[in-house]
């Protein structure tokens, strides 16, 4: 693959990935292929594609093949009449001590109280995705909550501002011409991971409402740009119904309009260090290639690279995030984002994370993490730290295990526990 | 044949051998400590702009001291209760200007909608644990009082509901020896699955009780304690007229008239040993 391919592939990709959530940016980082490679939406995450569908159902420590499921194993494609229509579900339990820890006071003697580990669903999510035509793509979910699976109700968003379900229409005009996008979506916020309790989008003072909820969607549209293959830029208009609810649902309030704007720049530069290109063949007269086998390449050191901010606003209220990220091929990738937010009515946030990933084989990868969020109100001054250590591992294809270890402290207490998330997926 | 170790084959073995430490050792142990913990006594005056939602039942007030996050409700003329504030569901802060409600007689958590009685009891999921109550002294007359908590702190004395005036001065019709009323009453008892909970024989061991906190009364026992009106009212408004955070239903007049009440009660005093 010459140089120029290989920027081209992971500029593209990281690009497109930055806006919501790979199921985990360290993909992009490390891979350099584009989210839009493997998901319908734009930003990454939810539905796959064909290319998705593929990469996940031969992706395990062990395949399906190998126990026996040849047919299942040879599946190559979610989609249907002749890949007009595709389908897939994302579907995870979490087992996890809900809550803090608490004093106690029984028979006289004050004692520090944990809950009792639970087992709960953490999502439940079918998508649907329509190709009418090139270029035009329509893509649709339903993000299910408790009580859609207790009660049949449709809508029960678990956080303030979440919203039970995603639409949008997405074309390309084609050639370096902008691609629009409009419907009930994400607005793309920074860099979207794939953990509902990350600190960025969050608010120390109010942890149960993330300034950004996990899910969190508008109705609006957005135009994105890319005149180069290193520099992408977005803009966008939406309503403001789910920040409402997030911002004023609680002790925060912001004066907002009946609008947010939203940009985002994102610079996405590839460095390449060293590396040769194979050596050339030496063919003997019957035309065998007897030099190749010892003429390994030189694998070049790759370095990819993320570095962009983005705005998000409505009347008093805007938020900030700025973002680094690097990853090499061997499997490490280092990302860090800030976010900041303000509002007139002082309630001011700076949050932020590192983390740093390592992925030995695709089935398997391991993450630490840590977060800070601090929010200062007329009041008072609240910090909240958050570490967490993640495995995510793969024992078959379309099932992931993701034993965690998180450890939290607020000014009140500090909270350590395993957790372990079971995540199915098609 | 290379035995060079590249840099993919570093980074697996330092990688998994950092897991393969780091993992077991993390997996075990739960890390939990409150900050700021110990006794205190708390006192609190309700001419203080901070508890000035506690003059009027149904009123609340958020107090943090001792590292516990309490609220405390005005439950009736002279009664303040003190529980923790943190829903044992997900840990939303119910003090009323974040996620709690106080409707007069349960608060409620907006996060999830979980319901606990004035005693902490939990009257509605999602939450499973009862709340951390604490003794609250309270002089009505002075509108002062005093929460205690932490070590030493005397255990909740046993909250018990204060009957409306509409039902207090009520009698049975019946006379005590109606042997009529009390065989109707026992019928009524067996018809409306009374024994499910109070027991077949009224021992507050019935079958759907034996889960409940508070456990279901035993009438098989002293009734000194209750009289006719009280019987009465419990049976005709359940576990909402009062903060005892039973699950006792509401026997309204379109399931037992008045005088089949009545029976009732009469064939529930007649259980007294």
């Amino acid at each position: 693959m010459s140089t120029l391919t290989l920027a081209a592939r992971a500029l593209v990709g990281l690009l497109l990935c930055t806006g919501v959530a790979l199921a985990t940016p360290r993909m992009s980082l490390t891979a350099g292929t584009p989210c839009t490679a493997c998901h319908v939406n734009p930003n990454g995450a939810e539905g796959r594609t064909e290319v998705g569908f593929v990469a996940m159902h031969r992706v395990g420590m062990l395949t399906w093949d190998k126990l026996g499921a040849q047919a299942y194993h040879d599946i190559d494609s979610n989609a249907f009449l002749d890949g007009m229509v595709g389908v897939g579900v994302d579907f995870r339990t979490q087992t996890a001590r809900l809550g803090r820890p608490e004093l106690v006071d029984e028979g006289g003697k004050s004692t520090t109280q944990v809950p009792d580990y639970t087992t709960f669903p953490m999502q439940a999510q079918p998508y649907l995705y329509v190709i009418p035509t090139g270029g035009l793509t329509l893509y649709g979910t339903w993000l299910m909550g408790p009580d859609t699976l207790r009660d049949g109700k449709f809508c029960d968003p678990v956080f303030k501002g979440m919203s039970c379900f995603g639409a949008q229409a997405m074309y390309e005009l084609g050639g370096t011409l902008p691609n629009v996008r409009v419907g009930v979506f994400q607005p793309g916020i920074g860099v979207r991971h794939d953990d509902h309790t990350i600190l960025t989008r969050g608010d120390a003072a109010d942890r149960r409402v993330p300034i950004i909820a996990p899910g969190y969607a508008e109705a609006g549209g957005e135009v994105a740009w890319q005149p180069r293959q290193w520099v992408r830029t977005e803009v966008g208009v939406f309503n403001t119904h789910n920040l409402d609810l997030a911002l004023n649902d609680g002790t925060k309030t912001a004066d907002l309009w009946p609008v947010a704007w939203q940009g985002r720049v994102t610079l996405q530069p590839l460095f390449e260090f060293g590396g040769a290109e194979k050596k050339p063949k030496v063919e003997d007269e019957f035309g065998d290639d007897f030099g190749a086998a010892d003429a390994a390449p030189v694998t070049p050191f790759v370095l990819n690279t993320w570095l962009g901010a983005s705005g998000y606003g409505s009347g008093d209220f805007r938020l900030v995030n700025a973002f680094l990220g690097l990853g090499i091929h061997e499997g490490l990738a280092l990302l860090s984002e800030v976010s900041m937010s303000q509002r007139t009515t002082q309630h001011d946030t700076l949050n932020g994370m590192v983390a740093l990933s390592y992925t030995p084989w695709a089935w398997i990868a391991g993450t630490l993490r840590a977060e800070r969020a601090s929010t200062s109100t007329d009041t008072s001054d609240i910090t909240t730290w958050q570490y967490v250590a993640t495995l995510e591992f793969f024992p078959l294809p379309g099932i992931e295990l993701r034993p965690e270890y998180r450890l939290v402290q607020t000014d009140d207490y500090r909270f350590g526990q395993a957790t372990l998330q079971v995540h199915l997926f098609y | 044949m290379s035995h060079t170790l590249d840099r993919r084959s570093l980074l697996k073995l330092l990688g998994c051998g950092g897991c393969a430490v780091a993992l077991p050792t993390l997996s075990g142990c739960t890390i939990a400590e409150v900050f700021g913990g110990g006794s205190a006594t708390v006192p609190f005056d309700l001419a203080q702009a901070q508890f000035a939602g506690l003059k009027n039942v149904g009123g609340t007030a958020a107090v943090d001291a001792a590292g516990r996050n309490l609220i405390l409700i005005r439950t009736n003329a002279t009664g303040i209760v003190a529980l923790s504030r943190i829903c044992t569901h997900t840990a939303c802060d119910m003090a009323t200007d974040r996620f709690g409600t106080f409707d007069g007689q349960k608060l409620i958590c907006r996060c999830h909608d979980s319901h606990f009685a004035p005693t902490g009891a939990v009257l509605k999921g999602p939450a499973t644990r009862d709340l951390a109550s604490y003794q609250v002294n309270f002089d009505a007359a002075t509108g002062t009082g005093t929460v205690q908590i932490g070590d030493g702190a005397p255990p909740v004395e046993e909250v018990r509901p204060t009957i409306p005036d509409e039902y207090a001065n009520l009698s049975n019709p019946f006379a005590a020896d109606d042997a009529d009323a009390i065989a109707a009453g026992e019928a009524l008892y067996a018809r409306n699955a009374c024994g499910s909970c109070h027991g077949d024989t009224g021992g507050g061991d019935g079958p759907s009780g034996m889960s409940q906190d508070p456990k279901p009364s035993a009438f098989a026992a002293d009734q000194s304690a209750w009289s006719d009106g009280y019987l009465f009212w419990r049976i005709r408004t359940g576990s909402a007229s009062g903060p005892t955070g039973s699950t006792m239903p509401v026997y309204g007049t379109r399931s037992i008239s008045d005088d089949d009440t009545w029976r009732i009660v009469s064939y529930l005093r007649s259980l007294q040993p």
